[in-house]
Parts: C-alpha cells; structure tokens; sequence
C-alpha cells in the first residue's frame, strides 16, 4: 500500500483511492459529484449516495485508482480490482481518446520502444497524449497541469 | 507450434518524442464514446502538436 492511499466506508463497502494509479479520467467527479468532489476534503463523501451507486462508479474508474470493497468479505484480498477482471483474449483491444486526457487501452497489448525493449502493461494502459508527461510513455496527469486540449 | 494465439491482439511501439504506433486487432474510440474507423495500423499524436488528432501528422518534428 503506497503512504498516499486512502480508504472511505459509509460501514456497508469501503472505497479504496490510490491516487498514483489515477489518470484523471474524471469519471468519478463528473458522474457523481455528491460522492467524489476534489475540490473538497476528504475529496470523497460516502454518504453522498448508496453504495450500489457508489460502486457502479467505482467501476467505471478507467484504471484501479478507485476500487471498492464489501466490508463483511473480511480480509485484504476482498479489494474488487480492475485487473481481476478476466478478459477475453478474443475481445479487440479497446483504445479510448479522453476529452483533453490520455489515451487509454484496454486488453491484451505487447508494448516495446524503438530499441526493442519491452515494457510492463497492464489490462488498462494509459497513454501520454500532452507530450508533457514525466513518465513517458504513460500518462502521469500532467495533461490538467498544463491545460492539454485536444 | 506457430499458428499458437499470440497472447495480445495488438502491438504497440514508440519512439521517444514521436508517435505511437499501433498494429493488430482493436476498435478505436473519441472522447465521446463513438467509434473511429481505421486500418490494422495507426500511429496516436503522443506531443499534443498534432493538428489532426488523435492521429500523428509529424508535428512533433517542428519543434
């Protein structure tokens, strides 16, 4: 667990936020702001919805960012990842222009630079479109820093 | 065995400070959810100059 993580329970499920894997995406805010408000803290208010709606935001979160668990499946490994998520080898990859964001892919994707060294890829991938990312070739948020339109 | 399934449907490549390459099998989607069609290849504006996004139109050579 990184020291910048945070955990939310309204005492049914807890959301857990792991800011580094976050891409600005800003699905959460823009859907259910009741819930997700950054420009409030704690940024997130777990008695601004029902859980079921909580959690089907949750899972539209892009990356695992944001996911959730039931707080009676007792243990760590109740987290609901994203990267749980079994996807069909057949399936084409899925490749998403975000508004002023990144790229973002979803599926089974090799990945390697122009001297053939290979790179680690998950099954969600996120992609530098601003050219101003410190982690090239993936996508660090920097695209709201600088105010990539595009 | 040779005709094994490669376990990905699409490759990906890039060059520091040019675009980024796609080839395979994979749908590609704007901002508003609505398909973009394309070939089995595709090079994405990864500088943010491009005039023709998200696609690379060689911007990134103008510095």
């Amino acid at each position: 667990m990184d020291k910048n993580d945070r955990e939310y329970t309204n005492g049914e499920i807890t959301v857990f936020w792991h800011p580094k894997k976050c891409i600005h995406a800003t699905t959460c805010y823009t859907q259910l702001n009741e819930v997700f408000n950054p420009r409030k803290r704690p940024w997130v208010n777990m008695t601004g919805a029902p859980s079921q709606r909580i959690i089907e935001i949750v899972n539209k979160c892009p990356t695992d960012a944001l996911t959730y668990k039931w707080n009676k499946d007792i243990g760590a490994d109740a987290e609901v990842t994203k990267k749980d998520l079994v996807l069909d080898p057949v399936k084409p990859v899925e490749i998403q222009i975000m508004k002023d964001g990144p790229i973002v892919i979803t599926g089974k994707i090799k990945l390697t630079d122009n001297n053939g060294k290979e790179y680690k890829t998950y099954s969600i991938t996120s992609f530098c479109r601003c050219g101003a990312s410190s982690n090239m070739p993936f996508c660090d948020g920097t695209h709201r820093k600088i105010g990539f339109q595009g | 065995m040779s005709d094994e399934p490669k376990p990905y449907s699409a490759e990906l490549t890039f060059k520091p400070g040019a675009s980024l390459k796609i080839k395979g099998t994979f749908v590609l989607k704007d901002a508003n959810g609505n398909i973009i069609p394309t070939g089995e290849y595709i090079k994405l504006c990864r500088c943010g100059k491009s005039k023709t996004q998200p696609f690379c139109d060689n911007s990134h050579r103008t510095e």
